[in-house]
């Protein structure tokens, strides 16, 4: 059984702790594995981010093929235009077509369910991997000094009363950047094999051995190994037996994380927001168009989205997916068959509510003098225009003043992701 | 504190720099390029100086160590206390120990040595890997080019390399005496991170870490710098191997249109170098990449691929970087200048300084540490010997808000708990490498340029805490193959209270907190048996808040 504990988060003695986030200190916030039980009152709103690390190119994610410039300047790594043979684009409007890998999603795309920002991103202007997702991850992408991520901001600021310890989950070994901060989270790298792994004849005085030693430490291991010991014995309850997708979804085997997500989202564990990592996304040389390695990744990525689309069945209505990625790409290939790190990409919505079957955005062009510096897309829309509208509009979010503390941004006109 | 502060001041007179990309490895360079306090130059042969006279040379005020300083010196500098580690050092002192460990060629290691020899077949050159790690299938087949890819995807057995290259470090980190340079090593792989699942790395990763970073992981920083780049890992890794001067090229019967990569420029800056707060523009990331257009691999030479610097796909023009011109003309010198340059930049220094500090210290580093690092790095140009010196002896490194104040990184974790229980690795213990990946640190795979991270904000996760407390489990059971634990020998005792305070001295060096030491000690007594009443109370130990403290 799980108790019902209420641990306080405290802050550690100044020099004796370590990293404890020092924003963290102040928010202390009551949590507990009881308040899972939460989820009864009725379907939660969840979200589901998936974060390309690496910079994805959007430009062909969602091929501009109307846009002769796109052509000029990527020769052998352009999507062709739709229907002009094998690897061609695939269409969405009269403008913008859909990278084939991405095969697996037009039907979405087609139903309404799946919508594309453009020319979105940061106004950050690094092009480093590193400090780029810090700077989409802390949400204050101008002021590197936030120590939290947004995604934990606003857990923090709708947390009442009691708290699932699994009411956000990254699906691998590690907490992302999104997620620091002092609301819980939890990283779970695999469903199946989660608990201690023991002789039957003494797993239970070493469970309850390791959590009177964690009930006490306020560090932060001695946090993560309580919030360990809490979630072993919650997730071993709610997820017994083998798992089988429903309306005969099959995930690709790079969809395992996915598939996860869907599993944990059903087991009633009180989670309400799941952050999934996917890389390989950083193509630098040999990318190829409608074929090849970029190509690969998408249909890895599309094919797991439409599989967790369909064993969600009709749960969707109230779960949306977002995408996002640190940085596009330059616009011309470079010397190597592949794009450097650039500026404006792509977003994908996937969900309830989502005002799909659009290409969303203002299009900057890819005239040189339409470019940002002169040779990367430019951003029209800034992703905490997106990420707000996913916090406002789908979670009903009250405000997004601590989400986004410094909106310096102005929000894209007529850009309405929701219904 | 002060035993620390007072013993090996680098003062570093007169040290000839030593000639770009011709520096002896470490263990060659003379040892007179340090000198004691009293100007009293070093001895020439470290093997000829009498104990007495050695420990005079470094620290004239060498005193007792405490058990704190002792502890922190064994939890930062090396990969966790062998039993009688701690013991060895109070006697012997800081000054002699670090003598040591910072010339680890000269310490007889034949236990590294034993240990290694299952995975040896990993270090061989790349030309000579396929012949060891053939896939079973193709055994018997005819050989073919070390460089071409599509011949070795088919004929080469990666995964074996792969796993054999992991535990040639895990062995050395647990088995080597030479824990300070094994500790170096860790930090500077990382620094310099390549990736073995990309292209020809994976057959080349192994060859990098041996002979790109270990000859110089205690050397000089321009020395290390320059063989990370001229390595065909890298090269590959950062795609540097690809950019070319713009416009067109024949390559071989085909034409290609050239141009510039900036991945590796960029993280040249950024992370090998100035850092991110360097001060440098997108002007100088592609003026440093249009100076290293031409630093290539040769694919198909006999040895497997080798560095070249393609004159062809150079270019030639004059480029601007940080202020500096390189005037046109310039071919493979003008790259060298460069990174010359780089590798003994102030702001290089402080970027290093504040790693190293992070790593040894504490995550948010104190200035003043950093500033020490810093200030040796530019006296010494970038001897990593004196930098470390002057960190160690700076006054935050023992000081109380320092001590037990990092956590581990899965690797630290992993390995110090092996060493603490005295463990031995012996035959193919390959399953370690794959707990390791279970644990979020596979060596050698970590996709981004950034390497693994040092903070425990981010090794903090209920997921990690679990992965560690099975790993406990299974080391304290004695259920990991190729890998021995004898507990008995270790902790003679069993009444249940002598048992904890042995456990406590041996696995939480002495520190664990009373909430810890009950906690076992209560599942201990409920422990009937005398062998699982040992495997609960250590495995318990090793899972423990406490031991992911260092």
């Amino acid at each position: 059984m799980i108790s019902r504990r209420t641990l306080l988060l405290q802050s550690i003695a100044a020099g004796v702790g370590v990293a404890l986030n020092p924003g963290a200190a102040g928010a202390a916030g009551a949590m507990s594995a009881a308040g899972a039980g939460r989820a009864g009152a009725g379907p939660k709103k969840r979200l589901v981010c998936i974060f390309m690390r690496g910079g994805v190119d959007g430009l062909n994610v969602v091929v501009p093929y109307a846009d002769d410039e796109y052509y000029a300047v990527r020769k052998e790594i352009a999507v062709p235009p739709p229907g002009k043979g094998t690897g061609s684009a695939l269409r969405l409007d009269a403008r913008f077509g859909l990278n084939p890998g991405l095969s697996g999603l037009l039907s979405l795309y087609q139903n309404g369910q799946l919508a594309c920002v453009h020319a979105t991103g940061s106004p950050s202007l690094t092009r480093s991997h590193f400090e780029a997702q810090d700077n989409m991850e802390s949400g204050t992408p101008l002021d590197s000094g936030t120590r939290d991520g947004w995604l934990n901001r606003y857990m923090q600021a709708t947390s009442v009363g009691e708290v699932s310890l699994l009411r956000a989950v990254s699906l691998g070994q590690t907490l992302p950047r999104a997620l620091y901060g002092s609301a819980p989270a939890i990283a779970i790298d695999s469903v199946e094999h989660f608990g201690l792994r023991a002789p039957e004849r003494f797993r239970e005085r070493l469970q309850s051995g390791f959590r009177k030693m964690y009930e006490s430490g306020k560090d932060e291991p001695g946090m993560a190994g309580l919030s360990a010991l809490d979630t072993v014995e919650l997730v071993r309850q709610k997820t017994s037996g083998r798992y089988v997708p429903e309306n005969g979804a099959e995930y690709p085997r790079s969809g395992r994380a996915l598939m996860s997500v869907a599993r944990l989202l059903k087991a009633d564990l009180g989670v309400e927001f799941a952050w999934v990592d996917v890389g390989g996304w950083d193509t630098h040389a040999n990318q190829g168009a409608g074929e090849g390695q970029l190509a690969n990744r998408l249909k890895d990525l599309g094919d797991s989205l439409a599989a967790f689309h369909r064993d969600m069945g009709s749960r969707m209505k109230d779960t949306v997916v977002v995408t996002m990625s640190e940085f596009g790409r330059t616009v011309r290939q470079n010397g190597t068959g592949g794009t450097d790190h650039g500026h404006g990409g792509v977003m994908l919505l996937m969900g309830g509510g989502v005002r799909g079957g659009r290409v969303h955005g203002k299009w900057p062009g890819l005239n040189e003098a339409d470019l940002h510096e002169g040779r990367d897309l430019a951003v029209t829309t800034d992703f905490r225009d997106v990420l707000g509208q996913v916090l406002n509009r789908h979670l009903k979010a009250p405000s997004l003043a601590a989400v986004f503390p410094n909106p310096n941004f102005s929000p894209t006109p007529g850009l309405r992701l929701f219904a | 504190m002060g035993a620390i502060r007072d013993v090996l001041v680098p003062v570093l007179i007169g040290a000839a720099l030593v000639g770009f990309g011709c520096a002896p490895a470490v263990g060659k360079e003379p040892r007179a390029a340090l000198i004691s306090k009293e100007g009293a130059k070093a001895p020439p042969s470290h093997a000829a100086v009498p104990a007495a006279a050695k420990a005079s040379i470094t620290t004239p005020k060498a005193r007792k160590l405490s058990e704190a300083e002792a502890r922190q010196v064994l939890h930062r500098l090396t990969f966790g206390a062998r039993p009688g580690e701690a013991e060895a050092l109070a006697h012997s002192g800081l000054a002699a120990w670090l003598d040591e460990q910072r010339y680890p060629e000269q310490m007889d290691d034949t236990r590294g040595q034993l240990a290694l020899e299952p995975f040896q077949d990993a270090l061989a050159a790349p030309g000579e890997l396929l012949g060891k790690f053939t896939k079973a299938s193709m055994m018997g087949e005819a050989g073919g080019e070390p460089g071409n890819e599509k011949n070795l995807n088919k004929m080469m057995d990666f995964g074996r390399l792969l796993s054999f290259a992991q535990m040639s470090a895990i062995v050395r980190q647990t088995e080597s005496r030479r824990q300070l340079f094994e500790v170096m090593v860790d930090f500077w792989s990382n620094h310099f991170n390549v990736y073995a699942r990309k292209g020809l790395v994976k057959l080349l990763a192994a060859d990098y870490v041996e002979r790109a970073i270990r000859p110089h992981a205690l050397g000089k920083f321009q020395d290390l710098l320059l063989a990370t780049a001229q390595h065909p890992a890298m090269l590959v890794y950062l795609d540097n191997a690809e950019s070319t001067a713009p416009g067109k090229m024949k390559v071989g019967k085909k034409v290609k249109r050239g141009g510039i990569t900036e991945n590796y420029a960029r993280e040249l800056l950024e992370l090998h170098t100035l850092g991110v707060d360097g001060g440098y523009t997108q002007e100088d990331v592609i003026g440093v990449a249009r100076i290293l257009t031409g630093w290539s691999v040769e694919r198909s030479g006999t040895d497997g691929p080798i560095f070249k610097f393609k004159e062809r796909a150079h270019d030639r023009g004059e480029k601007l970087v940080l202020g500096e011109v390189y005037p046109a003309g310039g071919g493979l010198d003008e790259g060298l200048l460069l990174l010359r340059r780089l590798a003994t930049d102030p702001r290089t220094g402080k970027h290093l300084a504040k790693k190293l500090c992070a790593r040894l210290v504490a995550d948010i580093p104190p200035d003043s540490c950093v500033h020490s690092g810093a200030d040796a790095f530019l006296k010494s140009q970038g001897d990593i010997r004196h930098m470390l010196g002057a960190i160690v002896q700076s006054g935050d490194f023992s000081a109380e808000p320092f001590q037990l104040n990092k956590m581990k990184s899965p690797l630290e974790f992993m390995v110090s708990a092996i060493r603490v229980l005295d463990g031995k690795i012996e035959g193919d213990a390959r399953r370690l490498a794959k707990m390791l990946e279970q644990l979020g640190e596979p060596l050698l795979l970590q996709a981004v340029p950034t390497g693994y991270p040092e903070a425990a904000k981010q090794w903090a996760s209920a997921g990690g805490a679990l992965g560690r407390m099975n790993f406990a489990i299974q080391l304290a059971s004695g259920t990991i193959a190729g890998v021995s634990v004898d507990l008995e020998r270790l902790f003679p005792r069993v009444d249940p209270e002598a048992l904890v305070a042995d456990v406590n001295r041996v696995v939480l060096s002495g520190s664990g907190r009373p909430e810890t030491l009950s906690a076992i000690l209560e599942k201990a007594r409920e422990s009937e048996n005398p062998r699982e009443r040992r495997q609960v109370a250590v495995a318990l130990a090793l899972g423990s808040p406490d031991f992911q403290r260092q």
